[in-house]
């Protein structure tokens, strides 16, 4: 039956200008952003090479003023190698966040994290901006990339291309006809249902294959993208299913099927943007400007009691290193207090991003659309997940290295080559990333499919009466 | 053959066949005459399986439709008032499609030739559908009927909005049907086109069959008065004249 | 006989369950989303007070310290949401609402409110201009699809040409009925939010509904000429879907992407690399031995009449700074000025594509009136800075004037707290509605012959009504 079906719509669609050139429109839009997705993906990678040459300048510069054995740069004398500050400065490596192999299909992802920040102990990566400069009017347009044309767009094909299963039949009373040549009720909608998911799965197929092929993928993340591209796909034409299956002519199914996109890619998602809006509205950020202005500045009203406790309960193992006198080394004990309050700051961020997310993750059940995007978006690695990891990594890097300057500076002593070489390597040049959690996603679009195609099923006994 | 027993149907708040009994046999016609509303519909579809009913059997060539609609769907050939077939598709493409869901596979001369005997023009074979007169549309109908190698026949209104002309092939064509031993059942309004066609015109009103004439012992004018008699008084007594 | 029309046009609407459905489900996501745009903005405004405050507090409440300290303590400078906001909160998910004012350094803006629910952002939100330009348009096509092909479909058109209505004037009161239920909604819309409102510029309320008002206009003229010109109510919802979703979703996607391929902003890193560069060219306050810092010690001395610092009845220091940041200021001006025109080219290649899709041209006149727009956007990074130059100006003019020589003939600092409390805070001034609308005449033109083409498009279809039936 499906063989039979598939031969209709592949005929409807060769003898359609309108569907061949929805098709094409699709197909194009898709390769065109795959395209934009890799150049993304190169500008990103440019990026880091850039920022790695510069830290390699830097580095380079004062290898050779060690080995000269001048400590000093010429134009600027205060500078002086030997000092833990200046190593501080110089030996200021960078943390990259490497692109996904998938990157390029959520390049107009809404997370604009840093992909790539300097570390010393003056860095706050919580404040750090991402490497893009947006142009706010483009941003709010809701970006177009592979993810946006397989979420949105896609689900639009199948609608394109099915708008009149099961409405035509029913209108133009060729239902009877059917049914008496199939002898079933329900067979031959849902075998032209599938047939047209089928074709809408060839297309998404392609588009995904295009992508890995330009990104290199290898097949551990090729597969879940088809997974999910197969599965979404499914899930839309259950739900063409299901509208052929109850619409009395095809203006019943494009309201059915324009309604039930609506709904899940228009009305669903809008209500989890007002909600999660609802949570955000209060938050101007007064931890992350005021609060941490006020908390650099108590810092300097503390006394050396409570500053040197704070940094012991912070980092134990300096307690063996503490300067005589304690004054020589209050300097940098203030910086010690301002990384603990950049950690500290840190936590408080995780857990409201925590609340944020449950609150998203919640609404991704309501939508099969929400649940794909959240998929795609992690799998390529630009959720807020991975800006979070990112930030994370780079304020455990930069209270690491903060340690080891603290140390330098209280031992007192001229520092040398050997001391700035582990000052440069005691940060990670790249961040570890969060494994892309795609499973639970896929499973929640099963379900999805399993409920529709259920719902289907169950349908058509009370509907083919009427 | 296609017999019914006892059936009712009944619809929410309206009773849409009331314990109605008709049977016809293989190699005859059976013309089910009747005003709107009449349940004409109701019992094609119940003969097609398409609705269920209250209670009553429904057998064709002995098999149940109520228990086994599938297996009874395949011994059955419908043809229907207006047969919208797919537009995008040409005649003999239409035929091969729905000889394919009903299990056949035809090849275009075996189309072509199933066209030819449902009396389509050979010219419009390769026409898309959306090109057809009402009438050759009909004509294709009768050609999947042909093509499925039906033991029955069931044709809903098939006269209906067509030429006399044409309704006058469609009348042979359906008695061919008949000659090679289908059991046909025919819903019409048209006394006169179902009088000549048929071997058997019943007349049903609201739901219950009133009336059974053979056709060759009823003449048209006669036919017309007992009709507009039954119709206009509904509690007049069947009159049993077969 | 018009009248009679549109009348039983909206009993037909009214009654039919479909028509109930859509337009019933319409006026609550109206009130829904007005009801929540509402709360959000109070929200948002006791926040910003909030935040105002705490500025103010930390700035008021620190010790009396240099003034040259308190250009490095800085300001922070919140973005106000503006009264319109409410109704349309344009770019302010994605824009930056917070600027760190200090000396030398001209911050961006930072902190975008949603970035934890980033997957969700490429979704629009439920904000009432949403409401009217995405789902009011899609109550009119789910509503007005088959308003004409249906009644070609039951014959019911024939029946009222034989009974004397020309298809002029069953096209246009079709139309108007539509549009009237577009009203409804916009009207819906708006006065929830008048009474919600406590602030009303009663001059943008009544542009921002006339502005809605004209979209329903164009869209209702679109539903019904294609309802007409089709046989079929099926391909008319088809054809009128599709227009929807390309111009409401798809489109305004793909102007962003066109825009940002064709003419795409450096990286950050390069912009401020290139800054850098022109910010080394000049004099540097913080380096003693740089060779411009000297001269301009030298011109201070001559213009004293003394021959060291030590004899200046000023700070040197803060003259020096100033003149640092005077040169900062140029730099910044040179290249944010660059950033801005790209910034505009870009916005004017989306522009561009007002003219192919009225809902975009109406979105952006709508940011535009609400002061949630590109422009307004782009003014407030304009007023941060001049808060933050005369901030620092002020400053630095204390730092270098605000001290005596003492007996000993040492500089001792006069500065006082009033000094301090003297700073007012910032205050955005949101631009006038011509002065926004100005940079947006491509979307005004656009949207006007929008209204031309859409009236004229139902006004040919009638005629051609008229051609068939003669024929």
């Amino acid at each position: 039956m499906i063989r039979i079906a598939l031969g209709l719509e592949l005929r409807n669609l060769a003898r359609s200008p309108l569907r061949v050139l929805v098709l094409a429109l699709v197909v194009a839009v898709g390769g065109v952003v795959t395209i934009q997705g890799q150049n993304d993906v190169d500008r990103w990678n440019r990026a880091i090479e850039e920022g790695v040459i510069a830290q390699n300048n830097a580095l380079a510069e004062a290898r050779a003023w060690f080995s000269e054995g001048e400590n000093r740069q010429q134009d600027r004398p205060w500078i002086d190698l030997r000092q833990a500050h200046w190593q501080d400065i110089f030996a200021a490596t960078r943390i990259v966040r490497a692109p996904e192999p998938l990157a390029g299909i959520a390049f107009a992802s809404a997370e604009a994290g840093a992909i790539t920040m300097r570390l010393n102990r003056f860095a706050d990566p919580l404040v750090a901006q991402g490497d893009k400069i947006e142009n706010p009017a483009l941003a709010a347009a809701g970006g177009l990339d592979l993810v946006t044309v397989l979420s949105l767009l896609i689900p639009l094909l199948v609608l394109a291309l099915g708008v009149e299963v099961g409405g035509y039949e029913r209108a133009s009373g060729l239902l009877p006809l059917v049914q008496v040549q199939t002898g079933r009720d329900r067979s031959w909608i849902w075998a032209r249902c599938f047939a047209i998911g089928l074709i809408v799965a060839t297309v998404a197929l392609v588009l995904c294959t295009l992508a890995t092929a330009a990104a290199g993928a290898g097949p551990q993340d090729a597969l879940p993208l088809y997974a999910l591209a197969l599965v979404y796909v499914g899930i839309w034409t259950a739900i063409l299913a299901v509208v052929g299956i109850v619409s009395r002519n095809p203006s019943h199914g494009a309201v059915g099927l324009g309604s039930a996109w609506i709904f899940l890619c228009v009305l669903v998602p809008s209500l989890g943007v007002e909600r999660s809006a609802a949570l955000a509205a209060d938050d101007f950020a007064l931890d992350l400007t005021i609060e941490a202005r006020d908390s650099r500045n108590d810092a300097y009203e503390m006394n050396e009691d409570e500053l040197y406790a704070l940094v012991y309960d912070r980092w134990p193992a300096l307690r063996d290193k503490e300067p005589r006198p304690r004054r020589a080394g209050i300097l940098h004990a203030r910086d010690g207090v301002r990384i603990v309050g950049l950690e500290s700051r840190l936590r408080q961020r995780v857990d409201q991003g925590q609340a944020h997310r449950q609150l998203v993750e919640s609404m991704l059940f309501a939508s099969p659309a929400l649940v794909f995007t959240h998929a795609l978006e992690r799998l390529a690695g630009r959720s807020p997940a991975s800006a979070q990891a990112f930030r994370e990594a780079a304020v455990d890097a930069v209270a690491n290295r903060t340690e080891l300057v603290i140390g330098a500076n209280w031992s007192q002593k001229a520092l040398g080559n050997d001391d700035f070489e582990t000052l440069v390597k005691s940060s990670p040049r790249v961040a570890p990333m969060p494994i892309a959690a795609w499973h639970k996603d896929l499973l929640v679009l099963v379900l999805w499919l399993l409920l529709l195609a259920g719902l289907a099923n169950l349908l058509p006994r009370r509907m083919s009466q009427s | 053959m296609i017999k019914l027993q006892d059936v009712v149907m009944q619809f929410p708040g309206h009773r849409a066949l009331d314990c109605l009994n008709l049977s016809v046999s293989a190699g005859h016609v059976y013309g089910l005459l009747g005003p709107n509303g009449a349940g004409k519909s109701t019992t094609i579809n119940l003969v097609t399986g398409l609705l269920r009913p209250t209670s009553g059997s429904i057998h064709v060539n002995g098999v149940d439709v109520v228990a086994e609609p599938e297996k009874a769907r395949n011994l059955l050939a419908y043809v229907s008032e207006s047969v919208a077939l797919y537009p995008h598709l040409t005649g003999t493409e239409n035929l091969q499609l729905f000889s394919r869901m009903a299990g056949r596979r035809l090849d275009v001369k075996e189309a072509g030739s199933c066209l030819d005997r449902a009396g389509l023009q050979e010219l419009a074979h390769a026409r898309r559908i959306s090109t057809y007169s009402k009438g050759m549309r009909q004509k294709v109908g009768l050609a999947i009927a042909l093509a499925k190698k039906a033991r029955a026949v069931v044709l809903d209104e098939p006269s209906s909005g067509l030429d006399p002309s044409a309704s006058h092939d469609l009348a042979i064509r359906v008695r061919e049907l008949a000659a090679q031993g289908l059991a046909v059942l025919m819903a019409s309004h048209d006394l006169f086109r179902a009088r000549e066609t048929c071997d058997t015109v019943g007349l049903l009103v609201h739901g219950s069959l009133r009336a059974e004439w053979a056709a060759s012992e009823v003449k048209d004018r006669d036919l017309e008065t007992a009709y507009l008699d039954i119709v206009t008084d509904h509690n007049k007594s069947p009159v049993p004249t077969k | 006989m018009i009248l009679t029309l549109v009348i039983n046009e909206w009993r037909a609407i009214l009654r039919d369950g479909r028509g109930r459905l859509v337009f019933g489900l319409g006026i609550l996501l109206a009130v829904t989303s007005t009801w929540t745009s509402s709360s959000t903005f109070a929200r948002q405004e006791r926040a910003q007070e909030a935040a105002v405050e705490a500025a103010r507090f930390a700035w008021e409440d620190r010790e009396v310290d240099s003034a040259h300290s308190r250009a490095h303590f800085g300001d922070y400078v919140f973005r106000p949401s503006g009264v319109m906001s409410a109704l349309d909160p344009g770019l302010q998910a994605v824009t930056g609402r917070i600027v760190f004012t200090e000396a030398h350094r001209q911050n961006d803006a930072i902190h975008r409110p949603q970035q934890a629910a980033a997957e969700l952002l490429r979704y629009n939100r439920l904000e009432p201009s949403n409401v009217l330009q995405i789902l009011a348009t899609l109550v009119i096509v789910l509503a007005g699809f088959g308003i004409v092909s249906s009644e070609r479909e039951s014959g019911r058109l024939r029946l009222l040409q034989v009974q004397g209505v020309r298809p002029r004037q069953l096209l246009l009161a079709k139309h108007l009925a539509l549009w009237t239920v577009g009203v409804v909604l916009c009207l819906v819309v708006v006065g929830a939010n008048l009474i919600l409102a406590e602030d009303v510029d009663m001059k943008r309320i009544g542009a921002f509904l006339g502005l809605h008002m004209t979209l329903m206009w164009v869209v209702a003229a679109l539903v019904t000429g294609v309802s007409a010109k089709v046989e079929r109510s099926g391909t008319a919802a088809a054809i009128l879907l599709s227009f929807w979703v390309g111009g409401a979703i798809v489109l305004p996607r793909l102007a962003a992407m066109s825009a940002g391929a064709l003419d795409p902003l450096p990286g950050r890193d390069v912009f401020q690399a290139a800054m850098q560069a022109d910010r080394e060219q000049g004099l540097d306050g913080h380096n003693p031995l740089d060779d411009r810092r000297k001269e301009l010690e030298q011109e201070i001395l001559a213009k004293y009449g003394v021959e060291t610092r030590a004899e200046l009845p000023v700070s040197l220091g803060g003259l020096i700074m100033q003149a640092d940041e005077e040169y900062g200021a140029k730099v910044w001006d040179k290249h944010f000025g660059e950033l801005e025109d790209h910034l505009r080219r870009q916005d004017h290649v989306v522009g561009n594509f007002s003219l192919i899709n009225p809902f975009q041209a109406t979105n952006r006149l709508s940011m535009a009136l609400a002061g949630t727009g590109l422009n307004s956007h782009l003014e407030f990074l304009r007023q941060t800075e001049h808060y933050r130059r005369e901030l620092v100006r002020r400053l630095n003019n204390e730092d270098a004037y605000g001290v005596a020589r003492n007996e000993e003939g040492r500089l001792e600092r006069t500065t006082t707290k009033d000094f301090y409390l003297s700073f007012n805070s910032f205050e955005y001034i949101p631009l006038r509605i011509n002065e926004m609308l100005a940079k947006l005449r491509m979307d005004m033109l656009a949207l006007a012959l929008w209204v031309l083409g859409a009236t004229i498009y139902l006004t040919l279809t009638a005629r051609g009504m008229t051609t068939r039936n003669r024929s």
